[in-house]
């Protein structure tokens, strides 16, 4: 059987029977390359179950739609019913869920089949996924540079070819980063648009749960089955109307040359299809990306409250971000959430002018695994920093964010497009992706 | 501290942590300072129910 990467492709073949719901899962299965380390846990028997009753449906002309016998994974922060859920971590190594997460729910009721549970970093709090206690997840593209993070599992078993799909979760880029890094989709959706009940959280008005994806089609089918709205179904195709925020600050500064480069033919491309290039002057990001490391930085630490007594079973990195939440005090949190009004009504405001904006995903690419800092136009540079700069501002104003790939640099590593929108936007955003996806850049 | 109950970080922890806590603290209360005072929390109590139950 042909390899089958897209969920169009592998439900066209179901519903032609030249594949299985079985044999989907069994080549997905076989196609998990231990060298990535995406998994914490693989879920076999059961995965082969849910396909058996699957096609035992499918027989019977019961069709669940277009997820309907796709395997996938979810990040192992989601509560799956009766499979370990770690959240990376040491101190949940064996915690069995009683009940599905909604969005787990959702996706299994479409007749999605999971097989499994990907690593991701400790927590999701950090942009690595070098994981202390379940091993460092390899980027499919070079192994030997970091996958990003947090769902850096559920990336790297998308970019390696072994799923269409897998789910992610996103507090400070913890979708997009892995998704730039790993040359996939990523899209983070508006805040509150994918319930976050039974997934541990990070940071409770950061998180958001969204796909990473092999494609921009495929995020759209995902997403729609996560949030509960009708598939966007992007298409590429003119974008006539369509206003693209090009920044003339911040976002194209101090970034690596190739991504510098790419990025701007990512313009070229939608100016050819007839979008508007607006050049806007964007809110104070530095500010942005301080008022949200603080504000996250309490929050993470009112989640970890209960295991205080436990700290030392985390990672290194991990307890000192806890840590370090624990010196913000209550008046630093209330100013933090006011500064968030200032920039939201500012960013508001941006939005009017424009339809969507456009900034790299990351300023660098995929950095070597281990190393802590990068050197960047003369500088050296903290590698989470770095990863996260273009990346808080969607998760404090709660604005919809993809990653798209557009470009490698020129030793083969991928770079990614990140399209932001207005709140509830996502078609658009999508639909723009697809524009960029198909022009192949 | 803000909880005296639970055990707080080591001196190993705190020599790790401050130096770079503290030039972020310098930073974030430098723009505290320029928060406009009309400017309420995002986070605010419009979220719970209007009517008691």
């Amino acid at each position: 059987m042909t390899t089958l990467r897209t969920i169009a492709e592998m439900g066209a073949a179901l519903r032609s029977k030249q594949a299985s719901c079985v044999e989907l899962v069994e080549g997905a299965l076989r196609r998990i390359d231990p060298a990535w380390n995406a998994f914490i846990t693989v879920s076999s028997d059961e995965a082969l179950e849910e396909a058996r009753a699957l096609d035992a449906e499918l027989a019977h002309g019961i069709d669940r739609g277009p997820l309907h016998g796709i395997p996938m994974a979810h990040k192992d922060l989601m509560h799956t019913r009766g499979v370990r859920t770690t959240g990376g971590s040491k101190i949940f190594s064996d915690f069995i869920p009683d009940e599905d997460a909604p969005v787990v729910a959702a996706l299994r009721q479409a007749g999605a089949i999971s097989i499994g549970k990907t690593n991701l970093h400790e927590f999701a709090y950090g942009i690595t996924s070098v994981n202390p206690h379940y091993g460092t997840v390899h980027n499919p593209r070079d192994l030997s540079c970091i996958a990003g993070g947090s769902s850096g599992g559920s990336a790297a078993a998308v970019a390696g070819g072994a799923l269409a799909f897998a789910t992610g979760t996103d507090t400070g880029g913890s979708i997009r980063i892995p998704a730039a890094y790993c040359g996939c989709v990523g899209l983070k959706p508006t805040y509150g648009r994918v319930s976050c009940d039974g997934v541990m959280p990070l940071g409770y008005t950061f998180d958001h749960i969204g796909p990473i994806a092999a494609t921009v089609a495929d995020a759209a089918t995902a997403y729609s089955i996560m949030a509960g709205v009708s598939d966007p179904a992007p298409k590429a195709g003119s974008l006539e109307g369509v206003r693209v925020g090009l920044p003339t600050n911040f976002f194209l500064d101090n970034i690596d040359i190739e991504v510098g480069l790419a990025v701007r033919r990512a313009f070229q491309t939608v100016a050819a299809l007839g979008a508007q290039i607006v050049e806007v002057e964007v809110p104070d990001m530095d500010g942005v990306n301080t008022a949200a490391l603080w504000i996250l930085l309490c929050e993470a630490a009112s989640v970890h409250r209960p295991h205080f007594d436990r700290l030392d079973e985390y990672g290194d990195d991990v307890r000192a971000l806890i840590h370090q939440g624990r010196l913000v005090s209550g008046m630093d949190y209330v100013d933090g959430q006011r500064l968030r009004s200032v920039y939201c009504g500012q960013f508001g405001e941006l939005f009017e002018g424009i339809d969507v904006l456009f900034t790299p995903a990351s300023p660098i690419p995929a950095p070597p695994i281990g190393q802590m800092t990068v050197e960047l136009n003369g500088q050296a540079e903290n590698v989470r920093l770095l990863s996260t700069r273009f990346m808080r501002a969607f998760n404090l104003t709660g604005l919809p964010a993809l990653s798209v790939p557009c470009g490698k640099t020129a030793s083969g590593l991928p770079i990614g497009l990140q399209i932001a929108g207005r709140k509830q936007e996502e078609e658009l955003v999508l639909r723009v992706g697809a524009a960029i996806e198909a022009a192949g850049n | 501290m803000n909880d005296p109950k639970q055990p707080g970080p080591s001196a190993e922890d705190l020599e790790r942590i401050l130096p770079v806590f503290e030039p972020m603290r310098d930073k974030f209360d430098r723009l505290a300072a320029s928060i406009p005072p009309d400017a309420r929390p995002a986070v605010t109590f419009e979220a719970l129910p209007k009517e008691r139950p």
